[in-house]
């Protein structure tokens, strides 16, 4: 339990995290006012990939926070869970706002499930810059064309949730399930 | 000078991520011509309204991000942390000590990208349209140098306002989000379009007008213009990082 307010005060305090969710608030703000085509979360989730990497990657910047995290909780599954709970207890009023100003309150979940697969890609690459276009490209370029010329997988794809609300809920889930899981197992198994 | 872009070369080469740039930027339109490929040749069979000369440049497209990413890391990976004995040092103040006069710095950098982005955007432009050629045959009239020319420009415009960017930013999270998201389908650009006819004049919107034809913009757009203010965006946001570069502290 102190491990997860920890990782809470963390994910509080760093201010890029909060610049991140400002910048998305506003242009989502800005996209409902020009009446942007589609789901306007769908075009806001850049900005949350964004912060769902910076909320794990940030640790193995310089500096290498992780280590002193280490030291702290040196038993690495318990510190996956605990790391994961603090994210998700920030991210679901997160999603909710920003699902809420872009006027599409069903995108709630997807949007909290990409931000746990930014997360754990964060983890899994240990590079906020190489996680942050890995994420961006897979979500802004790869997902779209996948979708647009192969039709079929488009119930697979961990994204389909966020720009078709009601469909491919359970993939999106088990997208990130599968990714907090590789994370977790990441953090476990490699040397810090 | 020489001896100087022969540093810079040889710096951006050693980074495992400018191969990752330059490998995805090679990579990614010829691939996406044999995905196209059968949707294409439906649409050409179907006598679909597209603009046939247009067909292999549109899947460059998605090269540029080769572009955007080696732009972004050249001047990056200066500023990222070189280890962990080390957390506070950065490898700008090595570069910086062996070149003190900083325009000099700024401008080796900037040709020695220009160098690996250029070499990366003639190698994909030729790929591509030969790869374009071959699959779709004489349903795809021969491409015109001209506008290979400047599709090529255009590749190495997008490398240097990547470079302009990271350089006022100083952090490349933010520039590759800014320009990741906007090369998207839906971009941010494209979205203002809709508000003021003004953001067709935004720089990967005009840039685009140098080597396409049909884009859906507000307005019309000739390749000279476009190539100019383009040319102008890179001008402006390089002039700007090039103060900023002299007057802040490293």
């Amino acid at each position: 339990m102190n491990a997860v307010r920890a990782e809470l005060t963390k994910l509080l305090t760093l201010p890029s995290l909060w610049i991140t969710a400002a910048l998305t608030w506003t242009v989502t703000l800005l996209l409902r006012a020009v009446d942007a085509p589609g789901s306007v979360p769908a075009h806001t989730m850049p900005g949350l990939l964004v912060l769902g990497v910076l909320a794990t990657a940030h640790e193995y910047q310089p500096g290498n926070q992780i280590r002193a995290t280490l030291l702290a909780v040196p038993r690495r599954l318990p510190l996956a869970a605990a790391k994961f709970t603090a994210l998700t207890v920030t991210a679901v009023p997160l999603a909710t706002l920003v699902a809420l100003t872009g006027d599409d309150l069903a995108t709630t979940p997807p949007l909290v499930l990409l931000i746990l697969v930014a997360a754990a890609l964060g983890v899994l690459l240990r590079n906020p810059l190489t996680a942050v276009t890995t994420a961006l490209t897979a979500y802004v370029i790869l997902g779209p064309l996948l979708r647009f010329r192969f039709p079929g997988t488009a119930a697979w794809l961990p994204d389909t949730a966020v720009h078709e609300p009601g469909r491919g809920l359970l993939a999106a889930s088990l997208w990130a399930a599968t990714a907090l899981l590789l994370a977790a197992l990441a953090l476990h198994r490699r040397d810090a | 000078m020489v001896n100087l872009i022969r540093a810079e070369l040889r710096k951006l080469l050693g980074l495992p991520t400018a191969w990752v740039g330059l490998i995805l930027g090679l990579l990614a339109a010829p691939a996406l011509v044999v995905i196209n490929a059968p949707a294409v040749r439906r649409a050409l069979a179907d006598g679909a309204s597209i603009d046939a000369s247009d067909l292999g440049f549109q899947n460059l497209g998605i090269g540029l991000l080769g572009a955007m990413i080696l732009g972004v890391v050249t001047v990056s990976s200066e500023y990222t942390g070189t280890g962990e004995d080390a957390p506070g040092a950065r490898q700008l103040t090595a570069s910086l000590t062996a070149v003190p006069r900083r325009a000099r710095l700024l401008g080796a950098k900037a040709i020695a990208l220009s160098l690996v982005v250029t070499v990366q955007g003639s190698l994909t432009a030729v790929v591509t349209l030969a790869l374009t050629e071959r699959i779709h045959g004489t349903a795809v009239p021969a491409p015109d140098p001209v506008r290979v020319l400047l599709a090529v420009l255009y590749w190495l415009l997008i490398g240097l306002l990547a470079y302009a960017i990271t350089l006022i930013a100083r952090n490349g999270i933010i520039t590759l989000t800014v320009l990741i998201v906007n090369s998207s389908v839906v971009s941010v650009s494209y979205l203002l379009t809709k508000v003021t006819p003004l953001a067709a004049y935004l720089p990967d919107i005009v840039g685009a007008h140098m080597f396409l034809r049909g884009i859906d913009t507000p307005v019309e757009i000739s390749p000279l213009t476009a190539g100019l203010v383009m040319t102008g965006w890179v001008a402006v946001l390089l002039a700007v990082a090039g103060y900023l570069f002299q007057r802040r502290d490293a």
